[in-house]
């Protein structure tokens, strides 16, 4: 009995042994056969490594420390965090601008170009369509600073296009961007009417994909124009308005152009956001650490936004499978 | 008779008014959304006393030397963005193309577990890791060179073109192939041969929202360049004033800000398509 249990044990024992071994070699005939795979993947994943993998473990590593950029870095656990978050400081305002501005990015971005697409999925003349179309979607090309640079000469005090207008009309100029009452909505007005290009032709995408049998019937049964838009092309464009108030929460998170090239954050932090702060800590005050853990902090944000969305759309199909 | 004509005459104008409402909307939106363009434009031809005189309604006569003044104080700034421009979009289609290939048409072990390590990428955002890169360029001795442009934003646009490059790649029919390899064609003969060949459309549009994305970026190249001679177009207009040298020109400044953003005017005269499609095609870009 003894004898046999010891051959079962050298068997399984034998197998174990070569089994891997055998399971290796094969991976490794494998590898030397497709040897020109690795070879081509090797470039994209030396610039992966260098320029994503390490500086995302490097960022989350060093939100526990207290880091110049340069020098080795002192451990201090959570004491960054608890910076950001429990000290009275220019961090609250800067989640709280951030809540605000990205709010109402979406609404913005979400209600404007779907105003746009629907009446423009409304002109019959194809001519008249396609003129429209260019219309919203060349704004497009100019380049963000260039876009700046130009609001922020009709936000300006003291020749500026909308002080010159309130004076026309016999009210009182506003301070716009020097005035911390008002440099917050003034970033939030950047943009009027706010009917973006690319949210438009992803909107109109939607509405060009909705079966022309769909609409006809509606035609057909009398349905206003108004009755068809809520009835039934909203439900069918949810795809898109989902599409696009991601990317534009995503966005608004990690934007501070306006901050970086204009504000600097203020006056008196009116305009500050996280990301900006990030910037601002690092760059400008050496303290890479907290910088660090304002990125972890918006990198956590973000992530679990894509998740729900996630989530929220594969339960959606599940559902319409049904 | 009377009861019966009056519907029938609120419906026939209101059906009329119906027609006219998105025309005259879409018109108004589309004057408004130009507003700050046509400011920008009537601004550029404008001298200093002119804009004194009327800052926001046209004057004559025009001053197109403004133009010249500004393209000629420009042109380095434009030679750097386009510099920025080809060598970020060369290195970064090049490596796509191959990784794409590779994961597209082969199987080989570890195929899955670098997908999946590249499609994770997807959901870092570049905020988390703009300071870190930052400091890993610095430590590479890669600031103030063009490397420090190049090769991380090349990284950065990896993860979508190569997503995107090997659904394509994968779904080409294997007889293609079967022919070149029967030829005795090399592998890296048929990707240039058969597979790249047939992907010019996809390419075409990565190549365009990449141009646009490098011309565009002013937060990179403010970190990595300390030197402004270096610096790209965009961030060029910023120094328009310091660089006329004393000599108050506004009207100038204004034509410099024009001048920045022709190329991706021309960029998208030439390939609207293309452009469109990338920019639309976010579904799957962070």
């Amino acid at each position: 009995m003894t004898e046999s249990t010891v051959d079962v044990d050298a068997r399984t024992v034998a197998q174990t042994m070569t089994r891997p071994r055998t399971a290796l070699a094969e991976t490794w005939r494998q590898m030397k056969r497709r040897w020109y795979c690795y070879l081509m993947l090797s470039g994209t994943f030396a610039l992966l490594i260098t320029f994503a993998y390490y500086p995302a473990f490097s960022a989350v590593y060093h939100s526990f420390t207290i880091w110049d950029g340069f020098r080795p870095e002192t451990w201090v656990g959570l004491a960054n965090y608890r910076e950001i978050f429990t000290s009275d400081t220019i961090f609250r305002q800067a989640f709280v601008n951030m809540l605000l501005l990205s709010t109402w990015q979406v609404i913005r971005a979400g209600l404007f170009p779907l105003l746009g697409a629907a009446l423009l999925y409304r002109i019959r003349s194809e001519r008249w369509a396609y003129f429209f179309r260019l219309l919203f979607v060349l704004p497009i090309v100019v380049p963000g600073v260039v876009g700046i640079q130009v609001w922020r000469q009709l936000f300006e005090p003291n020749i500026g296009l909308f002080n010159a207008l309130l004076k026309a009309f016999g009210a009182q100029p506003l301070g716009w961007l020097n005035d911390p009452k008002t440099a917050l909505p003034s970033l939030m007005f950047m943009g009027f009417p706010w009917v973006d290009g690319v949210g438009l032709l992803i909107y109109l995408a939607g509405f060009l994909a909705i079966p022309i049998e769909v609409i006809e019937a509606s035609i057909v049964d009398g349905a206003s124009s108004w009755k068809r838009f809520f009835a039934m092309e909203l439900p069918l464009i949810v795809p898109q308005i989902r599409l696009i108030v991601i990317l534009n929460v995503i966005g608004a998170f990690q934007n501070f152009g306006w901050q970086l090239l204009v504000t600097r954050g203020g006056p008196m932090g009116a305009t500050t956001v996280p990301a900006w702060e990030m910037y601002h800590q690092a760059i400008d005050s050496g303290r890479y650490g907290v910088a660090s853990a304002i990125g972890t902090v918006l990198f956590i944000l973000i992530f679990t936004m894509t998740l729900i969305n996630n989530v929220s759309i594969r339960s959606n199909v599940e559902y319409q499978a049904h | 008779m009377a009861s019966t004509s009056i519907p029938v005459k609120m419906k026939h104008s209101r059906y009329h008014l119906g027609r006219l409402l998105p025309p005259i909307t879409l018109a108004i939106l589309g004057f408004l959304t130009f507003v700050p363009l046509i400011m920008l434009l009537q601004l550029s031809v404008k001298s200093e006393q002119q804009m004194a005189d009327s800052m926001w309604l046209p004057t004559w006569p025009m001053r197109f030397q403004n133009y010249d003044r500004a393209s000629r104080i420009m042109l380095p700034y434009m030679i750097n963005s386009l510099t920025f421009v080809v060598g970020t979009t060369t290195i970064s289609i090049f490596f796509s193309v191959l990784s794409a290939y590779a994961l597209g048409r082969y199987s080989f072990p570890g195929k899955e577990f670098l997908y999946m390590a590249i499609l994770g990428l997807m959901m870092i955002p570049g905020i988390l890791t703009l300071i870190t890169r930052f400091v890993v360029v610095v430590k590479l001795s890669m600031n103030n060179s063009n490397w420090g442009i190049w090769l991380p934003m090349a990284a950065g646009s990896q993860a979508f073109q190569i997503i995107v490059l090997r659904t394509f790649f994968a779904s080409l029919p294997e007889e293609l192939f079967e022919a070149g390899r029967l030829d005795g064609a090399g592998e890296f003969h048929m990707l240039g041969m058969i597979a790249i060949p047939l992907a010019k459309p996809i390419l075409t549009t990565l190549i365009v929202l990449q141009c646009n994305g490098v011309w565009n970026e002013f937060i990179w190249p403010i970190m990595v360049l300390r030197d402004p001679k270096r610096y790209p177009a965009i961030l060029g207009i910023l120094r328009l004033r310091e660089l006329m040298l004393g000599v108050r020109d506004p009207g100038a400044e204004f034509a410099g800000y024009v001048i920045a953003g022709l190329p991706l005017l021309l960029l998208f005269a030439f390939s609207s398509r293309a452009f469109i499609r990338g920019l639309t095609s976010g579904a799957i870009k962070m």
